[in-house]
């Protein structure tokens, strides 16, 4: 099923998050007869409209942390700690750094799955 | 009776002896009893611990030492109750497992890596340290594959060198001091401060000495990998905090500890093996607090190594769930198991938030120790680098293992929700990384030093939701835009590709010289003999001048005796 998987996968880089949206409705899992009962009363967390208001949720909350900045003062052990927003900054960006620095670093160290030739045995 | 009660006890016995025991016992059912009850008296021995001091002395008249076998002080008193802990907490994660020998060999290696951790002397702490070597080895050999073999012997031949650096340290120390005593070390004693550095530093996945955690940890067996995620690297910190407190570059070591695995961690597609670089990144944090010893510093290291074995436990209790029921842990083939596995989902999203340091979790005040700490001391680049490196556990370790496997795309797979006895095991975890969080005043009691940081002021808690929040926001946006390098089937290198690629080459291209070289040798050495034999036929065979008295058979026998003969003591001569 793997084999089935990897290559619609990489063909279509750009879509890939978005097509298994749609292989997925949300009201059809509720049917399923295999979903776990107690799973059943939380599927409305996959749903579309949750998966697309998500990062306007977050965004937010951030930004509400980010006021209470203003509100009141942090007490910080470096002058640069007490700045309002320090933390969301840094946090974004040091996020944002690692993730985006995935690129070439799986360009450096990435090899095929069965690089080393006993991993072939595996799975 | 009761002064039998009274006397002190190494609860690391309770474990050892269970250890034995279960090795001895045919009846699966009658090993799991062992395996569960052993822990709860192993909690007895410590509960019954009254008083700070070095119990249980063996003297060693033959080779002249006396060794402190039980030393029970503010430092092992944490670790040995963490050690407990995880020893139930694995034998419960372990029920359903039918396997005599991985009982065995997870039970002995719990149990020495506890009497490690309360040795008072270097030569008892380098007999047990050898120990988790190679009683652990097996958690890793029993997943049967060529694969998971290579890996084991690669872990072995580390984990022995190891000791033997420990033991050779060791030896060099008493001849410097005439004591075996394992107290502070320090660099400062020189090549036998160096060489028992290094040994710890294997164990503890210093930088470049790390490849075999993230080799070996996700080849282990479902619960091989809990195990082993407990006890190794966390009695190597144990060791480093007894015997190095406050060498700085500790604290330069472990800031890059903390930092590297967080870049692997992100493109690496087993989850097993992104929740090994995250151990390699929480010792990092735990390193750092090591090296800057105050008290405060190793008060943080301690309280995040006890946090870590509950969270981390956790973490690799849930996704060897996952591997149990699905046979994978490939970020690339899950995706919605929530559906099937809720509960599972649940306790694996309070070990995430856990190990990222949300409010109310242990991380949030554990880590927070070790960044007051570097704070403390002025430290501002390194305490940058962990707040950095925490936005990174956040990633990898708070949601890329919970999304890829719970979340993200359906992969379609129904499956069975995990045995009860995974549930339960994960559920007291959770329990209590939830509890230390809370009532963090409970763990400050059993730190080696009198703690009264504060972990619950307003400005903490902003600051961090601040960093969390921008963190998810950024995660969220880069999903959105298509950013994030999507889940893919690959090898990751990592520095032990220096050893199984041009190292193996070299090596291979080495035997192949020598291989040649000694044809060649025996080729011109078979020339003379054969020249030899050929004169010496002429002499004896049946034509020759000797065979005229003399049986033919018995002279070819005799020969071919002679030309063995010498060719045995040519090469015993090279």
């Amino acid at each position: 099923m793997s084999a089935a998987k990897t290559p619609s996968k990489s063909s279509a880089k750009s879509s890939a998050r978005k097509t298994p949206a749609k292989k997925a409705p949300p009201r059809k899992p509720a049917h399923d007869e295999d979903i776990h009962p107690v799973a059943r009363p939380f599927l409305w967390l996959v749903s579309d409209k949750v998966r697309k208001g998500f990062i306007y949720l977050v965004g937010i909350a951030m930004v509400l942390s980010i006021g209470a900045d203003f509100l009141i003062h942090r007490h910080g052990h470096f002058d640069f700690e007490t700045t309002p927003g320090f933390f969301a900054f840094f946090g974004f960006a040091a996020f944002a750094f690692v993730v985006l620095m995935g690129w070439p670093l799986r360009r450096l160290t990435g090899r095929s799955e069965d690089y080393y030739p006993e991993s072939t045995e595996d799975d | 009776m009761t002064e039998l009660l009274s006397a002190p006890m190494n609860p690391a016995m309770a474990i050892l002896v269970a250890g034995l025991i279960i090795a001895a016992l045919p009846w699966h059912y009658a090993r799991k009893a062992v395996m569960l009850i052993s822990p709860f008296v192993a909690l007895f021995f410590w509960l019954k611990m009254s008083a700070f001091g070095d119990y249980a002395p063996l003297t060693l008249d033959t080779l002249g030492m006396s060794l402190t076998t039980f030393r029970f002080d503010g430092l092992s008193r944490i670790w040995g109750l963490i050690f407990i802990i995880a020893a139930f907490l694995n034998a419960l994660f372990a029920l359903h497992d039918r396997d005599r020998l991985q009982d065995t060999m997870s039970v002995l290696y719990g149990g020495a890596a506890m009497a490690a951790v309360f040795a008072g002397d270097l030569i008892t702490l380098f007999i047990f340290w050898e120990m988790t070597a190679f009683t652990s080895v097996f958690l890793i050999w029993r997943t049967g594959t060529a694969a998971a073999r290579n890996a084991g012997l690669r872990y072995l031949v580390m984990h022995i060198g190891s000791g033997v650096l420990l033991l050779a340290g060791a030896v060099l120390l008493h001849a410097q001091t005439g004591s075996w005593a394992f107290d502070h070390i320090g660099l400062e004693a020189g090549l036998a401060g160096w060489l028992i550095f290094i040994g710890f530093g294997i164990k503890a996945a210093f930088p470049l000495l790390h490849s075999w955690l993230q080799d070996a940890y996700p080849k282990a067996t479902i619960t091989g990998a809990v195990v082993l995620s407990a006890f190794t690297t966390k009695m190597a910190i144990y060791a480093l905090a007894r015997g190095y407190a406050g060498t700085e570059i500790l604290i330069y070591i472990g800031a890059i500890m903390a930092l590297f695995p967080v870049f692997f961690a992100v493109i690496e597609n087993d989850l097993r093996r992104v929740l090994s670089f995250s151990i390699n990144n929480q010792l990092g944090f735990m390193v750092v607090g090591i090296g800057i010893g105050t008290s405060l510093g190793i008060n943080g290291a301690a309280a995040h190594a006890f946090a870590d074995v509950l969270f981390k436990g956790l973490l690799f209790m849930s996704m060897g769930a996952v591997l149990y029921r699905t046979g994978t842990t490939k970020a690339s083939e899950l995706g919605g198991l929530f559906r099937s596995m809720p509960i599972t989902a649940f306790f694996c999203l309070i070990g995430a938030g856990s190990i990222s340091a949300f409010p109310l979790m242990s991380a949030f005040v554990t880590k927070a120790l070790i960044l007051a700490a570097v704070a403390d001391e002025g430290h501002w680049i390194i305490w940058l680098i962990l707040v950095f490196a925490s936005a990174g556990v956040l990633e990898h370790a708070g949601i890329k293992i919970p999304y890829f496997s719970f979340f993200a795309h359906d992969s379609g797979r129904r499956v069975k929700e995990a045995p009860w006895n995974m549930l339960l095991a994960m559920g007291i975890a959770a329990f209590l990384s939830v509890f230390i969080g809370v009532n963090h005043r409970w763990l400050y009691a059993l730190l080696p030093y009198a703690n009264d940081y504060e972990p619950y002021t307003l400005g903490h808690i902003v600051g961090q939701m601040q960093l969390l929040l921008a963190a998810i926001f950024a995660f969220a946006l880069l999903m959105r835009i298509g950013w994030y390098p999507s889940e893919k089937r690959m090898t990751i290198l990592d520095v032990d590709w220096f050893w199984r690629k041009p190292g193996k080459a070299l090596a291979q291209w080495t035997y192949a010289i020598i291989a040649r070289l000694w044809a060649h040798s025996k080729r011109g050495l078979l020339h003379t003999l054969s020249r030899l034999s050929s004169m010496m036929s002429e002499a004896f065979s049946p034509e020759g001048s000797f065979s005229r008295v003399i049986p033919t058979g018995a002279l070819a026998g005799s020969a071919v005796a002679l030309l063995t003969l010498a060719l045995l003591g040519v090469y015993m001569a090279s």
